[in-house]
């Protein structure tokens, strides 16, 4: 992992706050449209993932970083499966925590 | 170690990390002599021998510091050797003509491993900074043994006036800036007015009178 790249942990509601920064959140996948995926984020919001998922089929959850270019977009460079069982309460909570009172310790 | 998509595996992508960009890719003849990096940050990534690194390990155990640099992650080059397959990791010997070093690459098929991991970072966090320094504000309260009536859910956090300089324990004083919220102060009283709870050496005590 290059840590001189660092990802902010985001949600839907998170993401408006990080526009043109890295960014890593976890999507449920929902569908496509024209040619990007289209997800729900942690807090049940829908987002749009451009670029260019693996040549694998995507699992129900995904996790994608890369650059946030819109309040409701992101242009994933990294693309992970993360199965089709993802605990997204506690993935919300940490986008949160990471982005309040403990967001010295990750970035 | 988390997501093949990630794990590119190719030299370059252990080259510095963008820390040091004059590193050039080290044949592993060359891996005993390296650059002290400019770069003092903790995130550097450094290039090591296991030699280097059994030579660490011998000194201070809580800060790794070669060089006058502290050392956190490092890059080692050497040859894969005694490997084994188990169900939740898979440990290799690495070595590098220098020494011989233990890895472990644990693989993860549970993603949740992922946010637990960070938030089990921070919660050590906030327990060796909160919970044993001054004590301003209580931890999330569960409910299992408390005997107030529609306690749902622990409110948010409030800052008590009280420190802990008043000869309090920790754990006292947890429990005293967890009662000292107004909405519970009103449920202590009827506790005591119905006689489950009664103050000892001072107002500020309780006891149940349940399991005293």
């Amino acid at each position: 992992m290059d840590t001189s790249k660092p990802a902010i942990f985001v949600n839907g509601a998170l993401l408006p706050m990080h526009v043109r920064k890295r960014v890593r959140t976890v999507i449920q996948v929902m569908g496509s449209d024209r040619g990007a995926v289209v997800g729900k984020s942690p807090d049940d919001l829908q987002l749009v993932v451009k670029g260019s998922p693996p040549s694998a089929p995507l699992t129900n959850f995904v996790e994608v970083i890369g650059i946030a270019d819109s309040e409701k977009s992101i242009q994933a460079e990294t693309w992970t499966n993360f199965g089709d069982a993802f605990d997204t309460y506690s993935y919300n909570q940490l986008c949160q925590l990471a982005n309040g009172e403990y967001q010295h310790l990750f970035l | 170690m988390y997501g093949s998509s990630q794990f590119d595996g190719s030299a370059a992508a252990f080259m510095g990390g963008g820390f040091m960009p004059t590193q050039t890719a080290q044949p592993p003849s060359d891996s005993s002599s390296f650059s002290i990096s400019k770069n003092r940050e903790a995130r550097c990534l450094f290039p090591l021998t296991v030699k280097q690194i059994n030579s660490l390990a011998s000194n201070d155990e809580s800060n790794f510091i070669i060089d006058g640099a502290e050392v956190n992650n490092v890059t080692i080059v050497g040859r894969v050797s005694h490997k084994e397959d188990k169900t939740s990791e898979y440990t290799f010997l690495v070595d590098d003509g220098t020494g011989q070093i233990e890895c472990t690459k644990w693989p993860v098929t549970d993603f949740n491993e992922i946010p637990s991991h960070f938030i089990e970072c921070i919660y050590v966090h906030f327990y060796n900074t909160r919970l044993r320094g001054v004590t301003t504000q209580p931890p999330v309260a569960n409910s299992t043994s408390t005997p107030l009536k529609g306690y749902q859910a622990a409110p948010p956090y409030q800052s008590s006036a009280y420190s802990s300089a008043s000869g309090l324990n920790n754990a006292s004083q947890m429990i005293l800036n967890f009662l000292q919220q107004p909405v519970y102060l009103e449920e202590l009283q009827m506790l005591v007015d119905n006689g489950l709870v009664y103050t000892t050496i001072n107002d500020d005590y309780y006891k149940s009178t349940v399991n005293a």
